[in-house]
């Protein structure tokens, strides 16, 4: 026999409790990979194939009027590279003189040392002035490589269709430009990706000097590239670009970056990190109880000569398998976990998207699952190194110390390790999304402070929780007279393991009453909204097209019908810019200044959606510019903020500003006369589904039944936006679910080796005539104090931070949300916590009634 | 003949809540080769405490015991461990077998901690099982074992390793009257059939009568007028010693 036998068949011969202890690892672990796998497929997936024609991160064009638009770009914070930008059309003629090849040309700063990173070069060197790259499949279908000389001629301009004060026309160029033609030398051949694959490598790149010479009477307007810097969040950029820059952003960049995915994205990463924390929490206790449990064993293996690095060896290896097993079951299981919650199309940007990809993100989620492991592996080998002499000789001699459990060492040591060390490692492999300011630095430190405090508390002041418990179970006594006495003296002599349980329980209890504070939040915010943007308004959709003056026709029948908005007025500038007569905009009081009004009447001016004034940090008075149908960035003035104007559903836009129809007629030829989709305000008191049966009914053509209009109320509106986050906090669900069970596999663990250890005493009350009932009751009585103190204590611990969490909320999104009374759910957070600890106590339980009375008196 | 243990002015103190207690206090006594010594006491008189400092399982206040001529205190607690694994093999009132290995593993497990090779133990290890009549036993667990046939295996696992001395600590205190005799017969036979030497505690004049010489150990002290010589110590001798001493 090899001494590795010792550690296997002790492992064996607990199967139950190795069991345990391998999911709970197992689950904690399974949870964050899984969170992480997920979220790196959510991103993966909604960023699709990507353009074709590359996009960097913004394209930026400067208002006119700036003098150094490059160096004002560059002081933006958020702007990690810029580059002026130029593209043409260009003639390619090389040596042999063949027909010339059409390619695309782009001038960029060669010698910019912030520049992003466009392009790579596949052969050759990079771009000087003076020479040019060019594209993979140019290079290859016109035998061209470095060192090559070719000739660029700039090819006769052709008719630009424009938006010319409403009407799209086809402009010819002022001046035709004079035939000029200029040679270079090919410098390298461009990777096919970035600015390589524009045009499908049909490319060349120049230094922009050399496209200003050979283009100079084109270069009234240069673009900028600019590459955003990941540790700033994307609305302060683009706030800060607003006042004098319009731009385009590259969609894929925005995905998950927006300031409410951010938030709930971090959210989701933090029950990541609480699942492992709570994990490794249950698993330390259960190891550690273990562990003292096993000290006589340890003192055997000392008394027959064992070294203490033999003893630590063994242990060390017990503790190696249930820890890689943990490992290995975790990251396994969290694999399967996010391929079934994509599958269910859930993902951490919200539920209902479909992901048809999947990756492993092993580089993330191998040191997420290794300092799973590692922690696992330290708690259950430190209190071994803790072991002294004189407990050896106690040990030895039977007398277990177990009254007080592990030191307070090793809990000040698991106190450290779970709530600092872990969340430590955890933010330094996978830092919170977007930036790091100080409110998010301060929202962390609260989490993370919360967590502390409910972990660390119960372990290093355990008495506490139990004089609270002694309440509780005096209240229990009334009805379980026998079990409460048991429970009561359980608990006084051993205080930390129900304190263990019970801050567990109460740490789901009050994720969950928080996570509820938050829907409930957001659902009384929507409320809010929608009482001003949607409930007095009818949504009608479907009308193809129809002449709006045709609509009026058939509504000037329907009392109450005060106004309607265009649902088709539409252009992203980034954001979605809508018009409005002035008849809704009276209709929906916006402006109680008649001098504003007739500002925004004026045409230059804008209502911003509250999100819209929240996300890019605008107030009335701020100046927005925007780029125009004609191509030229117009300055508009924010002169109110509100949502009671301009917003569609399907698809839902809150981020959005409105001007006036006619600027969206001029500026960008939208047609105004004709609209598919309309906004019905109606009289505040108008019953509305009778108002859209009669909408309906005048805007279905006669005996046409199947061109009715799509009517949707606009209480439907908000009931589906109610139900869109209802679906969406779905994911938080699911952890705050599995971590119950983690919690209910900790109240389980303790409960099962306070079964074994106490095996004398119950086998001394059985022998005195307990009935199985009675042995049962004293299990129960114990998991329902666990249950109702651990309940009761995240109830309103959840409730105490409810305030903090909706703040941090407000701090990382850009959402104005009320506070709520969260009392109900409070009280169903700690009901749940009692049920799932007696559902724990379900599997101890039968182990106490079956146990047999005469071994347990006998051997103890 | 020369002494396996030499116990020098030993004294051991438990640290109190109003100050300190002296569990043991200047004892001193030899173990010769090839002896069976007992040690008679109350409960409390200190008797677990000085085997558990013969062991070196704990270390004395005051005093020097030699083991083998080694002196204990000299040794680490790893110089401890390996003395205890080639000299001193140690047998417990309460067994302690490991509950998850089997009654044959259990008595393995000084050669598994030794690193013998698989080989060896397996034919002494089937020896000894044998001569405890415990062959029929050999797979079963602990658990499955009564008082009496854990407290052989016990025994069994003290002669695996080899050792010369053994320290027996009430190996008869959790046993039946005929189990115990079994016990005390078995570790008769070890001092006279294999000449090792034994250091017997126990408060039951049944097993004293078994050793060839008996110290009696109270409060702390062993008490130089009533020390009994075999051989052939008779239990009545032994109760008059006792009742002497008002133990």
């Amino acid at each position: 026999m090899h001494l590795r036998t010792v550690a296997l068949r002790s492992l064996l011969a607990r199967p139950g409790r190795t069991l345990f202890s391998i999911l709970g690892i197992a689950m904690g672990i399974a949870i964050v990979v899984g969170i992480f796998t997920l979220d790196h497929n959510t991103l993966l997936g909604l960023k699709g194939p990507g353009d074709p024609d590359w996009q960097a991160d913004l394209r930026v064009s400067p208002e006119g009027g700036i003098t150094d638009p490059r160096a004002e770009l560059a002081a933006i914070p958020g702007v990690a590279g810029v580059a002026a930008f130029f593209q043409n059309e260009a003639d390619l003629i090389d040596a042999a003189e063949d027909r010339p090849a059409r390619v695309r040309l782009i001038g960029i700063e060669s010698s910019a040392v912030d520049a992003p990173a466009l392009y790579r070069v596949l052969a050759g060197r990079g771009l000087a002035p003076g020479g040019v790259l060019i594209g993979a499949a140019l290079a290859e279908s016109r035998g061209l490589g470095p060192g090559d000389a070719i000739t660029l001629t700039r090819p006769k301009r052709g008719a630009r269709r424009i938006c010319v004060d409403g009407e799209m026309k086809l402009v010819e160029p002022e001046n035709q430009l004079e035939d000029r033609r200029r040679s270079y030398r090919v410098l390298g051949v461009l990777a096919p990706e970035r600015l390589g694959r524009r045009s499908g490598g049909d490319v060349v790149l120049l230094d922009i000097a050399d496209a200003r010479d050979l283009f100079a009477d084109l270069f009234a307007r240069v673009d900028y590239l600019v590459e955003k810097d990941p540790k700033v969040d994307i609305e302060r950029l683009t706030s800060s670009l607003g006042h004098a820059f319009s731009f385009e952003l590259n969609q894929d960049v925005l995905i998950g970056q927006a300031a409410d995915e951010r938030a709930f994205r971090n959210g989701v990463r933090f029950a990541g990190l609480m699942a492992l924390g709570l994990g490794l929490y249950v698993i330390f206790h259960v190891l550690s109880i273990a562990l003292v449990e096993r000290s006589r064993e340890i003192a055997t293996l000392q008394a027959l000569g064992a070294t203490r690095r033999q003893v630590a060896g063994l242990f060390l290896g017990e503790a190696l398998v249930l820890a890689l097993g943990g490992g290995l079951f975790g990251l396994g299981g969290g694999i399967g976990l996010a391929r079934l919650l994509l599958a269910l199309r859930i993902t951490t940007l919200g539920a209902g998207r479909h992901i048809d990809v999947f990756e492993i993100p092993w580089a993330t989620i191998l040191p997420l699952a290794a300092i799973g492991c590692g922690i696992a592996l330290l708690g259950s080998v430190y209190p071994l190194l803790r072991m002294r002499r004189a407990q050896v000789a106690r040990a030895i001699r039977g007398e277990r110390n177990l009254d007080q459990g592990p030191g307070l060492g090793f809990r000040l040591f698991a106190v450290v390790l779970v709530t600092v060390a872990l969340p430590l490692l955890f933010l330094e492999i996978a830092p919170v999304v977007g930036e790091q300011k100080e409110a998010i630095q301060a929202v962390l430190r609260v989490g993370i402070a919360a967590f502390a405090v409910l972990l660390g508390l119960p372990l290093l002041l355990p008495g506490l929780l139990g004089h609270l418990a002694a309440l509780v179970v005096r209240l229990l006594g009334r009805v379980f007279p026998l079990g409460a006495l048991v429970a009561a003296r359980e608990i006084g002599r051993r205080p930390l393991r129900l304190a263990v349980g019970a801050a567990v329980l109460a740490m789901v209890a009050a994720a969950y009453t928080a996570l509820q504070g938050i829907t409930a939040s957001l659902e009384a915010e929507i409320d809010r909204w929608a009482a001003v943007a949607v409930a007095p308004k009818l949504f009608v959709g479907g009308l193809d097209g129809r002449e709006v003056a045709e609509v009026d026709r058939a509504l000037a029948g329907i009392p109450g019908l005060i106004a309607h908005e265009k649902g088709d007025l539409r252009a992203y500038v980034p954001f979605l810019l809508t018009g409005v007569d002035e008849k809704a905009l009276l209709a929906a009081k916006v402006f109680a200044d008649p001098e504003r009004l007739d500002r925004f009447l004026g045409g230059r001016g804008l209502v911003v959606s509250t999100r819209l004034a929240r996300d890019q940090k605008l107030a009335v008075g701020s100046r927005q510019a925007i780029r125009t149908g004609r191509g030229q960035v117009e300055s508009f003035e924010v002169l109110a903020i509100s949502d009671a104007v301009g917003f569609f559903p399907y698809p839902d836009e809150r981020i959005y500003a409105v001007t006036t129809e006619e600027t969206m007629r001029r500026d960008f030829c939208l047609d105004t006369a004709k609209a598919d989709r309309l906004a019905l305000v109606f009289e505040p008191g108008r019953d509305a589904a009778s108002f859209g049966a009669a909408v309906s009914r005048a805007l279905t053509p006669p005996g046409d039944e199947a061109r009715a209009p799509l009517v949707i109320p606009g209480a439907k509106v908000a009931a589906d936006a109610r139900l869109d986050v209802a679906r969406d906090f779905v994911l938080f669900d699911v952890i705050i679910l599995l971590t119950a069970a983690l919690g209910g596999l900790g109240v389980l663990n303790g409960q099962l080796l306070s079964a074994l250890e106490r095996a004398k005493e119950l086998g001394v009350l059985k022998s005195l005539g307990c009935t199985r009932r009675q042995m049962a009751g004293l299990v129960l009585v114990e998991a329902a104090t666990i249950g109702l103190l651990g309940g009761l204590l995240g109830a309103a611990l959840g409730l105490l931070l409810n305030p903090v969490v909706i703040e941090a909320l407000q701090i990382v999104s850009a959402f104005d949300l009320p506070l709520v009374n969260l009392n109900a759910r409070a009280l169903l957070a700690a009901l749940g916590a009692i049920v799932v600890s007696l559902l724990a106590a379900i599997y101890p339980m039968v182990k106490v009634m079956r146990m047999p009375t005469a071994r347990a008196i006998r051997e103890g | 003949m020369s002494s396996v243990i030499e116990v020098r002015k030993l004294g051991r103190r438990l640290k109190q809540a109003g100050g300190e207690k002296a569990i043991l206090n200047e004892l001193s006594f030899e173990l010769a080769s090839g002896e069976f010594l007992c040690i008679m006491g109350p409960s409390g008189s200190g008797k677990t405490t000085l085997l558990h400092l013969l062991a070196g399982l704990d270390l004395p206040d005051e005093g020097t015991i030699l083991i083998e001529g080694k002196a204990m205190d000299r040794l680490g607690e790893d110089g401890r461990a390996i003395l205890r694994r080639e000299r001193i093999a140690q047998v417990f009132q309460f067994f302690n077998l490991m509950p998850a290995l089997s009654l044959r593993e259990n008595v393995a497990l000084p050669l598994a901690i030794a690193g013998r090779p698989a080989g060896e133990q397996r034919a002494r290890i089937d020896g000894l099982i044998e001569r405890f009549g415990l062959g029929h036993r050999a797979d079963a667990l602990p658990s499955a074992l009564s008082g009496g046939e854990m407290q052989r295996a016990s025994i069994a696992r003290a002669l695996a390793g080899g050792q010369g001395l053994l320290l027996c600590d009430e190996p008869t205190g959790n046993l039946s009257q005929q189990s115990g005799l079994e016990v005390m017969q078995s570790l008769r036979r070890l001092r006279d059939e294999d000449g090792k030497s034994i250091l017997l505690v126990t408060h039951n004049p049944r097993d004293a009568a078994f050793s060839d010489r008996v110290l009696f150990l109270v409060d702390g002290r062993l008490d130089p007028d009533h020390e009994l010589r075999g051989p052939g110590l008779e239990v009545e001798r032994i109760h008059r010693s006792l009742a002497e001493l008002a133990i």
